[in-house]
């Protein structure tokens, strides 16, 4: 789902085994799954079978794991990243670091990132249509996993993933067609990607950025959850109602255009 | 005439000794690949004499750097604090108090770093978990960490002890150091598959250290041996001096390079919410001064790994290779008979006390960048580039340069370039440089007149100085000078120092280029709004130190290495043949060194100073004091006579008197000497400048101060000495300031107000802090300084011993002060550190050599009726009152009797005549230690090769002891009738049988040498 490879797959679970075991993605043995092994060492995400872990850290180490392949993506494709990787870094810390103070200081199992774990470059991967199908299809069965666990409240998106993991080559056709015939890029097209990118940003200098060791103010922390609040907002808004139906209208007609020209 | 026994010294030699074990090797400079993490930590310990760890605190940082070196940025991504072991169950309290603490405090970190995941927790681990999840994780490679990181710290050695569990000695290339296992469990055992950490303290500033080789285990010693990896072990206090030529404390470091430093002190020893703050500030500061001086480091465009840049001259010779030059011994095949001959002529600096306990007035004037400007006289550039440099016998040569030269011809440029070379003299009362025992086993350099009747090798400036200062020509036997070739080496290339200034070291001076660019750095930066003048500073200071560090110290570097077995060693001395010897610490050059110049430069050094003596007495003048590149004449505006006891002039009421010159005298002197100025005139108008001006107190070598009298009867010192007094830890109040604005310490100044006042009024009442106990700091530094502690040691847990590195004071004890029945010798108290003299007197004591026994209380009450454990030590005020009257033994009063304690006036050159010489090595850097009374054996800090020339024994002991008979004598000695035979017959005696027939010389009534044999009839042809 990262890379491309074909070979020498394996099922990754992007929240630990011990945390979410039914959670799991197809990638690659190395260097993906390396990857994103190590990485979950640098967050802290524990992932022993014998230590007693809440369920809050539980989900947090799923939403932070899901963070993770959003990067190795992004990493392996910045010229078509919706959001750059160092963005997606800081808001999966934000996020972490913001549940975690929300949760008992005293709890079993708590975990912390480890700054020791080394940094890992990424080698950027080419995809061709077919694979990124493929990777389409995988990551929108990943979400389908994830959401009932992340947002059970949000019953409408499982059809959704379904619909697109089902038909994933149209879906891409139609991000390119929209691209092309609005003769914008696809950061440009896919606004709401900017409020995302926006509001995320804001998050992680709220959080992170307000003085590193100091007691940040409720009012600050307030503002975090509204700004998630309203990313969440966006997603559903947007995504949820009119940009799927739209990419939906013209992926029917790409289809159907392809098709005739195939005739 | 007839010497007096006591002209007869011992006179000692350095020689040169080459080593077939330790053959010369090219040295590599690899560099490790870009390290990209650090661990910081500092620990904080108990007050007593364990000084057992507490707790501490730790921050590991990631590395950031691009070509600039304002790119090096340190970011901290983790943090926490680490406790002791045994806290938990020893003070659960405390422990207690500091695990709330980490709940209830985050780390200081940037969150926003994205390399790796930063960690918001402030962690809490044991001294062990630190050493296994931290220390070795992160600083020694292993499986799942390839890449070490920098350890840090500020005063490395004494925090590494605080987080190890057991010491033993280190062997082989750090034998006289300690080994410690940090990585084992808190009982001692160590961990299996981790190395020791080995420290071998060079001085003060500087320690070797490194990882261990990991062992094998004894079941698979078959295995071939693991590959090593000595670390990135850092300590900061030795970057900072290598940087700055200067000794720093944390704070003062901090200050130096504008670095936010320590927070105000809180109670140590205890485990505070104060102290956990201070701890970790303490971290933070090391932190951003690691940061600001890795910068610095950068900056200059040498190969030198940080971790190994132990002083200036490491960032010297870096320069030097940076410039493609190669060292003269790598490239030349120079005899070893040559290079004893030219240690036997290597000295120090001059310095002397010419007129004694008199105020005078004075104006003290100073050489510019003394070495330096020799080196650029003589042209020792040219012998350090060319591509090849020929020691070549010229006696002739050097003959006839010695009878031509004259103090004019000394004022002309070229005369210099002919100074490089050393011969050797039969010395009949030349003035010459003695290194002698002028009170027993006290060893200095005094210039001199010398006798003997063996030939004694000096460089040819100091043989030029001889004729100066005595009028007669020395006679060389032979001699030998530097020819450098023509052309220079082809590996030549420029150089940016410090990535601003560019030298071409194939066509310009070296030394001159750096010195010039000094000035005119020092220039720009006061003609610079405040705002622009820090770079400038920065600049001037840091060629400074580059110019002090290359311009001598590299070409003398001898290294000694202590070592558990004996080596016999080929020993080049003054004489042709040499002799080996078995020494336990054989010394080695060090990579650039090259004795032929470095003698050279000193004696250049010392015949500038024998210039200005000469040019000051040859006008009826005179001289105080003199200190390698200064020199204090005696002057007033107008001139005239100054009463002084053996003076050479007479006032109108008769009593003996100085010459005082007129100002205007000493600055025809300046003017003289800048015929010899090498440098651009626009920069450096001078190069013999005014330093001080006013009255001078001096006692001996290197003790003086210039002051000036107030109108209140107050005197002002202007430039004290510290000289004597560094060893004594500062009795002023720790909350009262210590030092002056410009740096000098509060109670120095004090002595010597009190020095300069008591001599006009003995009277004069002692400073406040005088009736404290003189306390002087002990560290444990090496297994030798370790021993006494041994006993104390026995059959402790390592928590409750006296650990390497720990701090101790010590008081020096009355000698009618000892308790009643201990023995003086096996009697020394110790205490944990405290630099707050109010507590010194209320402390429990320990006797170094009996920890188990009781503890004792002191006093400074002489008169304090005896009572159990009651010791009495001297005061500061005894020592000021010993420290007023230090003689300087090296010379004589006007009647020629040795200097004493009471001795004023003028002093004389004492006649020098050579009782036995001693080969020595280069001396320990160890003064710290002998000066606490912790080195016990002088072989510790001395290496004596071989004692010869008996010409005193032959011509006065033995002819005193001829109407004894050789059974008689031999009782007397106590030693068998054979051992004195074989001496009469020409044997030579042990040191000991020496200083027995010495003693029954001197017990007898007379003193009858054989009389000098008559000379030969003439003969007819």
């Amino acid at each position: 789902m990262t890379c491309g490879r074909r070979a020498e797959i394996e099922l990754h679970h992007p929240a630990g085994r011990s945390n979410h075991p039914e959670i799991v993605v197809p990638v690659c043995i190395r260097p993906c799954h390396d990857t994103l092994t190590r990485w979950q060492y640098a967050a802290g995400i524990e992932l022993r079978a014998d230590v007693d872990v809440t369920r809050g850290d539980k989900d947090r180490a799923l939403l932070v794991g899901t963070m993770h392949l959003l990067l190795l993506i992004s990493l392996r494709q910045p010229e078509t990243a919706l959001v750059p990787g160092w963005l997606i870094r800081l808001i999966t810390r934000a996020m972490s670091l913001l549940i975690d103070e929300q949760l008992p200081p005293g709890r079993p199992g708590r975990w912390f990132p480890d700054a020791t774990v080394p940094p890992l470059a990424v080698a950027e991967a080419r995809f061709d249509v077919e694979t990124q199908a493929e990777r389409f299809r995988e990551f929108a069965l990943f979400a389908a996993q994830v959401i009932p666990v992340m947002a059970p409240q949000r019953t409408t998106w499982a059809p959704i993933l379904h619909a697109l993991a089902d038909e994933p080559v149209w879906v891409i056709e139609a991000v390119n067609r929209i691209a092309a015939t609005e003769g914008r890029t696809r950061d440009g097209s896919l606004d709401w990607l900017r409020v995302f990118g926006t509001a995320m940003h804001r998050i992680v200098v709220v959080v992170l950025g307000t003085g590193a060791g100091e007691e940040r103010d409720q009012r600050a922390l307030d503002d975090a959850w509204q700004l998630i609040d309203s990313v969440d907002y966006v997603l559903s808004a947007h995504v949820g109602r009119i940009r799927l139906d739209r990419l939906h209208e013209v992926a029917a007609r790409s289809k159907a255009a392809l098709d005739g020209e195939a005739r | 005439m007839t010497p007096h026994m006591s002209s007869y010294l011992p006179v000692a030699v350095r020689v040169w000794t080459v080593d077939p074990n330790r053959p010369r090797k090219k040295k590599r400079h690899l560099l490790s690949p870009e390290i990209r993490h650090v661990l910081v930590f500092d620990t904080e310990t108990t007050v007593d004499p364990t000084q057992r760890l507490l707790f501490g605190a730790f921050r590991y940082c990631r590395v950031d750097q691009d070509r600039d070196p304002n790119g090096f940025t340190v970011t901290t991504v983790a943090e926490g604090l680490i406790y002791a072991d045994d806290l938990p169950d020893r003070d659960p309290a405390r422990y207690r108090l500091l695990v709330d603490y980490a709940a209830s405090h985050k780390a200081h970190v940037d969150l926003l770093y994205e390399d790796v995941e930063p960690s918001w927790q402030l962690h809490l681990v044991s001294r062990t978990e630190f050493a296994r999840g931290w220390l070795f994780h992160v600083g020694y490679p292993h499986n799942q960490r390839r890449d070490p990181a920098t350890v840090v710290a500020f005063n490395m050695p004494f925090d590494l002890s605080r987080i190890s569990v057991g010491v033993s000695d280190a062997r082989d290339d750090m034998y006289g150091g300690f080994s410690l296992t940090v990585f084992g469990d808190p009982d001692g055992t160590r961990d299996a598959w981790k190395p020791r950490i080995a420290i071998k303290n060079l001085d003060s500033k500087r320690a070797l250290k490194k990882f261990r080789r990991l062992e094998r285990p004894k079941e698979r010693k078959e295995l071939p041996p693991w590959k090593s990896h000595a670390g990135h072990l850092l300590d900061l206090r030795t970057l900072v001096f290598a940087l700055t030529g200067k000794s720093h404390s944390l704070d003062t470091a901090c200050n130096a390079y504008d670095v936010p430093g320590k927070s105000a002190p809180p109670a140590f020893g205890e485990v505070t919410e104060d102290a956990i703050d201070y701890c970790r500030q303490d971290v933070a500061a090391t932190t951003g001064l690691y940061e600001v001086a890795m910068r610095d480091f950068y900056r200059h465009p040498i190969r030198l790994q940080p971790t190994i840049a132990y002083s200036p001259a490491s960032v010297g010779k870096a320069y030097l290779r940076a410039m493609g030059v190669a060292p003269r011994l790598d490239l030349d095949t120079v005899d070893p008979k040559l290079l004893g001959y030219v240690m036997a002529a290597f000295y120090g600096g001059r310095a002397e006390v010419h007129i004694r306990k008199t105020p005078l007035p004075v104006q003290q004037l100073d050489f510019t960048s003394m070495y330096p400007t020799v080196d650029v006289l003589m042209g020792a550039w040219d012998i350090v580039t060319a591509a090849k440099v020929d020691i070549v016998e010229a006696t002739g040569d050097v003959q006839e340069f010695l009878d031509s030269v004259t103090v004019d011809a000394l004022y002309c440029r070229s005369t210099w370039r002919r100074m490089l070379g050393f011969g050797a003299i039969i010395p009949d009362g030349d003035v010459v440089p003695i290194r002698a025992a002028y009170r027993e086993n006290d060893w200095s350099i005094g210039v001199n007149h010398l006798h003997s009747d063996r030939p004694s090798w000096y460089t040819i400036p100091d043989l030029v100085a001889s004729k100066i200062l005595t009028g007669k020509t020395p006679t060389a036997t032979q001699a030998y000078r530097l020819t450098p070739s023509d052309d220079p080496q082809p590996t030549l290339r420029t150089v940016r120092l410090r990535g601003q200034v560019e030298v071409d070291p194939a066509r310009e001076d070296f030394f001159a280029v750096v010195v010039q660019q000094r000035q005119a750095a020092k220039r720009e930066a006061e003609q610079a709004t405040d705002g622009d003048a820090a770079p400038h500073f920065e600049l001037a200071a840091t060629l400074k130190v580059l110019v002090n560090s290359t311009g001598y110290g590299i070409f003398a570097e001898m290294i000694r290495h202590e070592q558990a077995e004996t080596s016999r060693v080929a020993v080049h001395g003054p004489g042709p043949d040499p002799y080996e010897k078995p020494v336990g610490a054989p010394e080695t050059p060090g990579e650039c060194s090259y004795p032929p110049l470095a003698a050279c430069i000193t004696g250049a050094a010392r015949l500038m100073l024998a210039m200005l003596e000469v040019a000051v007495t040859s006008q009826g003048g005179s001289w105080v004091m003199c200190d390698t590149d200064s020199m204090a004449i005696i002057a007033t505006q107008t001139g005239g006579l100054h009463p002084c006891r053996g003076g050479d002039h007479v006032t109108s009421t008769g009593e003996a008197a100085v010459l005082a010159l007129s100002l205007a005298q000493v600055s025809d002197i300046q003017t003289r000497f800048n015929l010899l100025n090498p440098y651009d005139p626009d920069l450096i108008p001078s190069v013999l400048h005014n330093e001080a001006e006013g009255l001078i107190q001096a006692i001996s070598a290197k003790r003086y101060a210039i002051y000036r009298p107030d109108d209140d009867g107050t005197v002002q010192v202007v430039k004290p000495s510290a000289h004597g007094l560094g060893h004594l830890l500062d009795p002023i109040t720790h909350n009262r300031p210590r030092r002056k604005a410009d740096g000098r310490l509060i109670w120095v100044d004090d002595v010597w107000e009190w020095v300069i006042r008591a001599h006009e009024n003995p009277e004069t009442p002692l400073p406040g802090w005088a009736g404290l106990p003189a306390m002087a700091r002990v560290t444990i530094t090496s297994t030798t300084t370790a021993k006494p502690f041994t006993r104390w040691n026995q059959g402790k847990r390592w928590a409750d011993q006296v650990k390497p590195f720990n701090f101790l004071i010590t008081p020096t004890i009355d000698p009618a002060g000892y308790p009643e029945g201990v023995d003086p010798g096996r009697f020394r108290l110790v205490a944990p550190f405290s630099n707050d003299p109010s507590q010194w007197l209320a402390r429990d004591w320990y006797n170094l050599y009996d920890p188990a026994g009781p503890t004792y209380r002191i006093t400074t009450d002489s008169h304090a009726p005896q009572a159990c454990g009651l010791v009495t030590v001297k005061t500061y005020g005894d020592v000021l009152r010993q420290y007023q009257n230090h003689p300087e033994h090296k010379f004589a009063d006007a009647a020629g009797t040795p200097c004493g304690y009471h001795t004023a006036g003028v002093l004389r050159r004492r006649r020098v005549d050579v009782r036995r010489i001693h080969h020595i090595g280069k001396e320990a850097n160890r003064i710290d230690d002998v000066a606490a009374g912790l080195v016990a054996e002088p072989g510790d800090v001395l290496i004596t090769y071989h004692q010869t020339d008996d010409a005193y024994l032959r011509r006065v002991i033995l002819p005193a002891l001829n109407h004894l008979g050789g059974r008689e004598l031999a009782k007397h000695c106590g030693v068998d009738r054979r051992t004195i035979d074989r001496v009469r017959a020409g044997g030579s005696p042990s040191d000991r049988l020496l200083k027995a027939l010495e003693r029954i010389v001197q017990s007898a009534t007379t003193l009858k040498p054989r009389p000098d044999p008559p000379p030969p009839a003439a003969t007819e042809p």
